[in-house]
């Protein structure tokens, strides 16, 4: 109950927001607990495509954190294989209800430009994106290139 | 002898309330309050009120009843004399309220001018009242062994229900000046500010900061029409709710409501807390000085003076119009968190709140406060000191929520609970015994580090040995004994529990995992212990680099 009528608000407020890198939201109207969206990086080696990921609302939310999950492979240290990502605000002990999505999204969006190799899922990306940047550029660009979605045309 | 008076006075009622039409069963109007009046002496009488009326007008309708003079009556309600301009719908009665009488003899008016500017002869400070004389004679005749010295009262009695008592009647008069001396003579006039325990000024003052009132003034300004103040309650019965809630007093004592306050109480602590605010009790006999405040719920129709019901008070209206801080709806009425930050959540959301930490039986175990909650940004400070306010959850999360408080409350005590399948009994065993009987329960033996069926040497946590008090074989059917065994219904539970959970490592909570990555943290709040579902020890930075999602 809480969580629809706060899902309802927060849907339109960053649908109106127009946020660049985070976009095409898709919501089916029987279910406002699961969101779909493209996740837009600025950075290299992420900006050569678009990410779709999910965004799964407990029924208890905001009382309990959101889980994301990504749809779209990524290489990235910080997101497994089967698209599970650690993100420290959304952490059951860092979470406070009176967190939005959209700062949710904003992390998140943060932690594909900006990698933390010293938290990973991904220990091998990680120790060549602290060792061999190099190495993990190219890779990741390839990557990005073969498994990503298009980017929006504006 | 005294009976014979009331007897006499009672019939004489009677006939008065026939005379003025009062005792026939259709009341004169739809609207009217049906309210009781309680005499300082004891005597009770029903009244139908018309909600405008002024309390002049009320004191016209009972003068007749009580066989006192106008003048000479005073109206106590919720602490405070009603003035006779008054009109009743701002004084918050409901349908069958009690309204306080006390005679006055007004033969001192001069004190009452002294003291006050408004001088109502009613209000003035020497009171004694005539019924009380009477008492009090009698008893200083009892003690006397005179029982001859209470006819001379008789005429005095039989007078005043004739309605033809002279106010000036030496020997009353005589009885005035005698106890002139006792210390009703410090009762205090309330005339200043002329505030009810109703008013919403009260509510406010009670409810916020000097500078939460400020900034509700500053927003007032541009916003005259909003919510109206108000106190809350849970309502056991009949509403079973939240509702709003009446202010009310009585004397410590006697616990009767006709006293005068000497101060408005001003701040919860001056209503929730006992010998805070000084009174003065009008009941004959009592004598009692200091307030007692309590609460009525106003969703219902009151069932007696002790219909009584626990103040909310964190339940607020929201005058400022904050928004929830879990859902950003704005309703009314909220809960304001008693955090430096005073967060806001409305009644679901709060609902909802509770209802998902004790799912996951995340409250905390307090050793003042008992089991509770803080809010939900977890600020200091901010722990509900009022368990009831749990009870939004509805019964059987409160029951839930009961039982598990006191588990937490004998754990935190260094018990144990029975780990028998629907048992679950609390002990508090010797520090050095390993060997736990549960006593006053199943009767179960069990070892109490591992918390499986009493052994001697090392604890086999996994070796199946669980539960298994069946004993002897007084059964009259012959079953195949392995059969038999996997038949039964709590060793069916104990080896779902055994296969399906694991214990955490700190204090052997069985725990299921539903998903998520391999970091457990223990689902008990007051062990929040952090271990790994894979190592079953404590999680660390090498379980988070070789298996954290498994």
């Amino acid at each position: 109950m809480a969580a629809t009528r706060r899902l309802q608000k927060e849907l339109a407020d960053i649908r109106k927001s127009g946020i660049k890198s985070f976009r095409d939201i898709q919501v089916d109207e029987s279910n406002i607990l699961t969101w779909q969206g493209l996740i837009v990086p600025e950075n290299p080696p992420y900006n050569k495509g678009a990410f779709r990921i999910e965004v799964n609302f407990p029924a208890e939310y905001p009382f309990k954190p959101p889980k994301i999950n990504f749809k779209t492979k990524i290489y990235h240290p910080n997101v497994d294989e089967k698209g599970q990502v650690c993100l420290p605000i959304i952490s059951a002990e860092n979470w406070k209800p009176a967190t939005k999505t959209d700062q949710v999204i904003e992390a998140l969006i943060n932690l594909v430009n900006e990698p933390e190799p010293e938290h990973p899922l991904r220990a091998d990306l990680a120790e060549d994106y602290s060792k061999d940047r190099k190495k993990f550029m190219k890779n990741a660009e390839e990557f990005t290139k073969k498994n990503s979605e298009k980017r929006p045309a504006d | 002898m005294l009976s014979f008076i009331f007897e006499l006075l009672g019939g004489l009622w009677y006939s008065l309330i026939a005379m003025f039409g009062f005792g026939t069963s259709q009341p004169a109007l739809t609207n009217n309050l049906e309210v009781f009046v309680r005499a300082n002496t004891g005597e009770k009488v029903t009244v139908s009120l018309d909600p405008c009326w002024t309390v002049a007008q009320v004191k016209a309708t009972l003068a007749p009843k009580l066989n006192t003079p106008i003048q000479d009556l005073r109206i106590i309600f919720a602490g405070k004399e009603l003035l006779d301009d008054l009109v009743i719908h701002q004084c918050d009665l409901g349908n069958h309220s009690f309204l306080h009488a006390v005679r006055v003899v007004a033969g001192d008016k001069t004190v009452g001018a002294k003291t006050s500017s408004v001088s109502i002869p009613s209000t003035s400070i020497l009171h004694v009242n005539e019924t009380s004389t009477i008492v009090q004679n009698s008893e200083t005749a009892k003690t006397a062994e005179l029982p001859v010295s209470q006819t001379p009262n008789t005429p005095h009695q039989l007078k005043a229900s004739g309605n033809t008592l002279s106010t000036n009647d030496p020997g009353v008069n005589d009885v005035v000046q005698s106890s002139s001396s006792s210390p009703s003579v410090t009762r205090p006039t309330n005339n200043e500010g002329r505030r009810l325990l109703c008013d919403a000024s009260t509510v406010i003052t009670i409810q916020m900061t000097e500078a939460e009132q400020k900034a509700i003034r500053d927003l007032k300004s541009f916003d005259s029409e909003g919510e109206r103040p108000h106190f809350y309650v849970y309502c056991v019965r009949p509403c079973n709710s939240v509702q709003v809630g009446k202010l009310r007093v009585r004397c410590a004592e006697c616990k009767q409501g006709a006293l005068t306050l000497h101060r408005d109480p001003c701040n919860w602590q001056d209503v929730l807390n006992p010998h805070q605010i000084s009174a003065t009790c009008e009941t004959v006999g009592c004598g009692g000085s200091e307030a007692e405040f309590f609460f009525k719920c106003r969703g219902h129709e009151t069932s007696g003076e002790d219909d009584t019901s626990v103040a909310l008070y964190l339940v607020r209206a929201n005058l400022p119009a904050v928004t929830c801080l879990a859902c950003s709806d704005v309703s009314s009425p909220v809960v304001v968190f008693e955090c430096l930050d005073a967060h806001v959540m409305c009644l679901d959301c709060f609902v909802t709140y509770c209802i998902s930490r004790l799912n996951e039986r995340q409250f905390h175990q307090d050793s003042q406060l008992g089991y509770t909650l803080s809010c939900p940004i977890g600020c200091a400070g901010s722990l509900i000191r009022e368990v009831h306010h749990f009870k939004l959850m509805g019964d059987n999360h409160y029951d839930r929520y009961q039982r598990w408080g006191t588990e937490e409350a004998v754990l935190a005590a260094g018990g144990v609970l029975c780990p028998y399948p629907g048992c679950g009994q609390g002990i508090i065993p010797d520090q050095d015994c390993r060997r736990v009987v549960c006593v006053g329960g199943c009767g179960y033996v069990f070892c109490r580090l591992c918390l499986q069926g009493y052994h001697i040497g090392e604890c086999h946590p996994d070796d199946g040995t669980g539960p298994n008090i069946i004993e002897g074989n007084g059964g009259m059917f012959s079953v195949d004994p392995s059969r038999a065994a996997g038949a039964r219904w709590d060793e069916a539970t104990s080896l779902a529990i055994r296969v399906t959970t694991k214990p955490c490592p700190k204090c052997r909570t069985p725990t299921e995992r539903d998903g998520g990555c391999m970091h457990m943290v223990c689902t008990r709040a007051s062990c929040n212990f952090h271990w790994c579902w894979v190592c079953q020890t404590e999680w660390t930075r090498e379980c988070m680099g070789a298996h954290w999602f498994g």
